[in-house]
């Protein structure tokens, strides 16, 4: 009896349709979702040019009979739902029986598939849709299926696919996604007849470990919360993963990858403190909850959703991945972090291993690899698994100097230091480097202090108290200095002026678009009083999102502007004020744009610098 | 360039001149003295390019010329050189050999023509002045003169000069001295100058005997001569504000206190206060003022009562208790008097009387308080 049912004309219209294969990584995600709905415990993927030629995938799930694998080419042909109601709580992957019918159309198919307890397994060739052949195969149990020349019978379609590097990328990136939510799953990439990689059963840590590298181990955050029926659980990044460009952000509903704006805004939105604009934080996270609170079926990509309860599950996740932000503190940011040209390995040029010359591989092409919106570097997985920790010097073995990343790796695993062991000591000499950082002794070594963010990050903190509670006191000046302002920018002013006030300037109207500045923040000593405005007006107007509220806005633009500069010289006294002020601060680790401000270096890292241990 | 010197004659003109002398600078050449012998006659000079000091003294010259000795290096063996003559010699190079007693040391100098030259100046207005109204005249504004490398202006005194009155002020925006004299008498010049306060305390050094001082004050130049010394400095070319019109002339709330009192209650108050704003407040009432301070950080307040010659409207202000403190120690009278007239305008503070041919004022901007 076959599993596969033809849906009703009536279920096929309640179903998002549309196209389902565009590129060789979309049919290698239709494929490798089927493996998986079929409870495959090891998928190998075999792709030859970047898919173009070849997209294979290999699994050892259920299996078809001969009649399911028949029955399976055909449109809405699908064993997942049978029902309306089956639509509305989809626990699979797959569900529109559209995948391989839409693949068989545009691709030659080769399918071989056995059940598991089945004397004998099937072999069925599919060309331009039509069924060419079926016959007996002895076969084990489990599901093959390659896809050869994608487009062979659409040649305007095969012309927009990119070289085989893009195309190839777009695969990695995909295996990348199913292979976080799934690290239970052996996956085996073998690309132009060589095994890029073979991931084994393994803790989901160890699987973001190797699939990026063993920095990551001791900077990500694990997330565990259950709350009313839901469950969130993953890892995120503190803010030594955070990168200048977006990729690293995997969110899965029910064991689906989704891209849902609002929920990867819930996550940033925990972030928000520590993170500016431009930044992104690494985050793996999994949201399981009753399928029928979430619909899959709004999409054909199957890549977006859509809550029942959006708020909630909102709150939840923003709630949770702030809970576990908590323990940020205690990792003290990595000496590099703002270097993330050094964290991704340069992309390959011109390889000459590539046998695919098809499409010539235009400059173009490359540069729309590296930006941001393509996918990751493919060389950044580890080719073969290491047999233990101690053996995992490279993450990647194309002979590339790799000494860079496992010595930052090892460093910074060994500097993530508890907040209590950072024991700055008013007695101990401060040194002022180049005008720029603050170095003192701690127990455990020395930190060094970037004296800019340092001061911006209490006078943030400041304006945010003076405005919501006690108001900073404002030194009247003697000369009152005229600010003549341009129209928007003496708009934006009146918006921001009981801010202002608040945290001590005062302002009186003088004329039009002008305005007399009488008293600035008592204590402060910044020359120009006339251009503070103007600069806090352009931070204000350049800083932050519509969210941000107008006080952390003005806040953060008066702490940027009136903060000492780095290269301004100080005095002993003033290095102690600083410093013992920072320590007074509720977050002395981060200025409010989420750049670091201290640094630990330990004497244990120092003595094996020097090479004593 | 040979010549012969006594030690102690040398080192006490080479600790004048390495006053100037910068103690790092861009220009390395700056870190060393000069020296330019000619005849009988050596010239020692330092620069920092804005002030450039020269000190002549005579010695036993052999030989015509000039070398720029590091100021370091030169001072030190100067100073723990024995007692006696010293022989000084050096090639065009800057090669330079110094013997003494038995000792014989090597520097290496620079030629001395890469030393900056004496500034070129013509049309010096002669101004004299009695040493000691000069120096009370630079020491009671100088507090005031602003660090602010962004408000150039204010990073001098200014010197008002007319026929029978001579005036500095100094500023840096949060509180203003002003001194006038009217025993003053000078024919030759009308005019003022910003002068840095650099060159005021160097020339603070030279005011404590009898006498007059010479201001020679050109376009962009003032100089003074002092014996065997001549101290040059450039003038800071910039507007400075109009502070007369910011002297208020219907403060009416005028309170009389003691000045030691009032003093020693602000240090200790200020022990308690805000340790970025260091603001106090004084609540006045009736002959009485509470002096008080809350830090809202550290969770500590002081309150000390002083007793004062007050009869108007309660009030209160506020003030950055290191400005005011500065400001008072101004004051050499037994009493101060302050006068007010709002919380948030300008505060005049003057000496219970003003010393004959004198007018004494000075000006304090309160911190808002806002309650
Ligand atoms: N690897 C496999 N192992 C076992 N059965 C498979 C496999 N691939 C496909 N099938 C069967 O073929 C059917 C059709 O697959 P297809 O991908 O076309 O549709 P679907 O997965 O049901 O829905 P969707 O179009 O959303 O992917 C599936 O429902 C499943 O029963
Ligand atoms: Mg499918």
């Amino acid at each position: 009896m076959s599993k596969i049912k033809i849906l009703s004309d009536q279920l096929t219209n309640k179903i998002a349709a549309g196209e389902v294969v565009q590129r060789p990584a979309s049919l290698v995600k239709e494929l490798v979702e089927n493996s998986l709905d079929a409870g495959a415990r090891e998928i190998t993927i075999v792709i030859k040019s970047g898919g173009k030629a070849l997209c294979q995938v290999i699994d050892n799930g259920d299996g078809m009979g001969k009649d399911d694998l028949l029955l399976a080419f055909e449109r809405y042909a699908t064993s997942k739902i049978a029902t309306t109601e089956d639509l509305m709580a989809i626990r699979t992957l797959g569900f529109r029986g559209e995948a391989l019918a839409s693949i068989a159309a545009v691709a030659i198919v080769n399918a071989v598939s056995a059940e598991k307890a089945a004397e004998s397994g099937y072999e069925l060739r599919v060309e331009g849709g039509s069924f060419r052949d079926i016959k007996p195969i002895a076969a084990t149990s489990g599901t093959n299926i390659s896809v050869k020349n994608l487009f062979y019978n659409i040649p305007a379609r095969r012309k927009f696919l990119k070289s085989s590097d893009v195309e190839f990328r777009h695969i990695i990136e995909i295996i990348r996604k199913f292979s976080m939510i799934h690290p239970q799953v052996q996956f085996t990439l073998i690309h132009n007849d060589k095994e890029v990689f073979r991931l084994r059963p393994e803790e989901l840590i160890d699987r973001v470990v190797n699939l990026y590298s063993s920095e990551y181990r001791g900077n990500l955050i694990r997330v565990d919360e259950t709350s009313a029926g839901m469950t969130l659980s993953g890892y995120i990044g503190n803010l030594n993963l955070v990168r200048a460009r977006h990729g690293d952000q995997y969110l899965f509903v029910n064991n689906r990858f989704v891209s849902d704006r609002l929920m990867n805004h819930a996550i940033n939105t925990a972030y928000s403190k520590l993170i500016s604009r431009g930044e992104y934080p690494f985050y793996c996270l999994h949201i399981q909850l009753d399928p029928a609170a979430v619909d899959v079926n709004v999409h054909p990509a199957k890549m977006e959703v859509k809550f029942r309860e959006q708020n909630s599950v909102y709150r939840f996740l923003e709630d949770s991945v702030k809970s576990g932000l908590k323990v940020i503190m205690n990792v003290i940011p990595d000496l590099a972090r703002f270097a993330p040209e050094h964290y991704y390995a340069p992309l390959p040029v011109n390889r000459k291993d590539q046998p695919d010359q098809e499409l010539p591989d235009t400059e173009k092409e490359m540069i729309e690899a590296q930006s941001p919106s393509s996918n990751h570097d493919f060389l950044s997985f580890p080719q073969t698994r290491p047999e233990s920790q101690a053996e995992m010097p490279l993450h990647f073995s194309q002979g590339r100097p790799v000494g860079q990343w496992t010595e930052r790796a090892r460093r910074f695993v060994e500097q993530g230091l508890p907040e209590s062991q950072v024991d700055y000591r008013p007695d101990i000499p401060l040194y002022q480097l180049h005008n720029k950082y603050i170095i003192t002794q701690v127990k455990s070594g020395l930190v060094i202090i970037d004296q800019h963010v340092a001061h911006e990050r209490i006078l943030y903190d400041n304006a945010i108290k003076a405005m919501s509670e006690q108001p900073w006191r404002g030194q009247q000046l003697l000369f009152p200095q005229i600010v003549e302002l341009s129209v928007m920018d003496f708009s934006m002013l009146l918006d921001v002026i009981p801010f202002l006030e608040k945290i001590g300037f005062s302002l009186r109207e003088f004329g039009k678009n002008t305005v007399a500045l009488e008293a600035v923040p008592a204590g402060m000593t910044w020359g120009n009083e006339s251009t503070i405005i103007k600069e806090i007006l352009d931070h204000y107007h350049e800083f932050g999102t519509k969210d941000t509220s107008i006080q952390s806005k003005v806040a953060a633009s008066y702490s940027c502007k009136a903060a000492i500069k780095s290269g301004d010289k100080l005095t002993e006294e003033e290095m102690r004020n600083l410093v013992d002020n920072l320590f007074a601060t509720q977050n002395p680790y981060f200025c409010p744009h989420g750049r670091p401000i201290i640094i630990n270096l330990t004497i244990k890292e120092l003595d094996k610098r020097f090479e004593r241990v | 360039m040979q010549f012969s010197v006594d030690k102690n004659n040398l080192l006490s003109h080479i600790q004048k001149v390495s006053k100037v002398s910068p103690t790092r600078s861009t220009m390395p050449i700056l870190n060393s003295i000069l020296f330019d012998i000619k005849e009988n006659q050596l010239t020692l000079r330092s620069s920092d390019i804005e002030i450039t000091m020269n000190a002549t003294l005579n010695v036993n010259g052999k030989e015509d010329g000039a070398v720029a000795l590091p100021t370091r290096i030169i001072y030190d063996i100067i100073n723990e050189a024995e007692e006696g003559e010293l022989i000084l010699s050096s090639d065009t190079e800057g090669a330079c050999t110094l013997k003494s007693g038995k000792g014989v040391f090597e520097i290496m100098g620079r030629p001395g023509d890469e030393f900056p030259s004496l500034p070129k100046i013509s049309n010096f207005n002669d101004v004299e002045i009695e040493n000691s109204t000069l120096r009370r005249m630079i020491q009671k504004t100088i507090i005031a003169v602003s660090k602010d490398e962004l408000k150039p202006a204010l990073m001098g005194v200014l010197f008002q000069i007319k026929r029978h009155e001579i005036r500095t002020v100094a500023t840096d925006g949060h509180r203003l001295v002003c001194l006038i004299r009217q025993d003053f008498q000078n024919e030759a010049y009308e005019g003022e100058v910003i002068i840095p306060v650099k060159f005021l305390n160097l020339l603070l050094g030279y005011l404590d005997s009898e006498g007059t001082t010479l201001l020679s004050i050109s376009e962009n130049h003032v100089k003074v001569e002092l014996d065997s010394t001549v101290i040059y400095s450039r003038i800071i070319d910039e507007h400075f504000p109009d502070y007369e019109s910011v002297i208020p002339k219907d403060n009416d709330k005028i309170i009389s206190m003691d000045l030691n009192s009032l003093l020693s209650t602000i240090r200790r108050v200020v022990i308690f206060s805000n340790k970025t704003t260091h603001q106090i407040s004084l609540s006045l009432s009736k002959n009485i003022t509470k002096i008080s301070t809350v830090n809202q950080e550290s969770r500590t307040s002081a309150d000390e009562e002083v007793d004062i010659n007050y009869s108007g409207d309660d009030m209160v202000v506020g003030y950055n208790a290191e400005y005011l403190k500065e400001i008072l120690r101004n004051v050499d009278t037994n009493n101060v008097i302050l006068k007010l007239k709002s919380s948030i305008s300008a505060c005049l503070i003057l000496p219970e009387e003003q010393k004959e041919n004198e007018d004494f004022t000075m000006l304090l901007m309160p911190i808002r308080l806002n309650e």
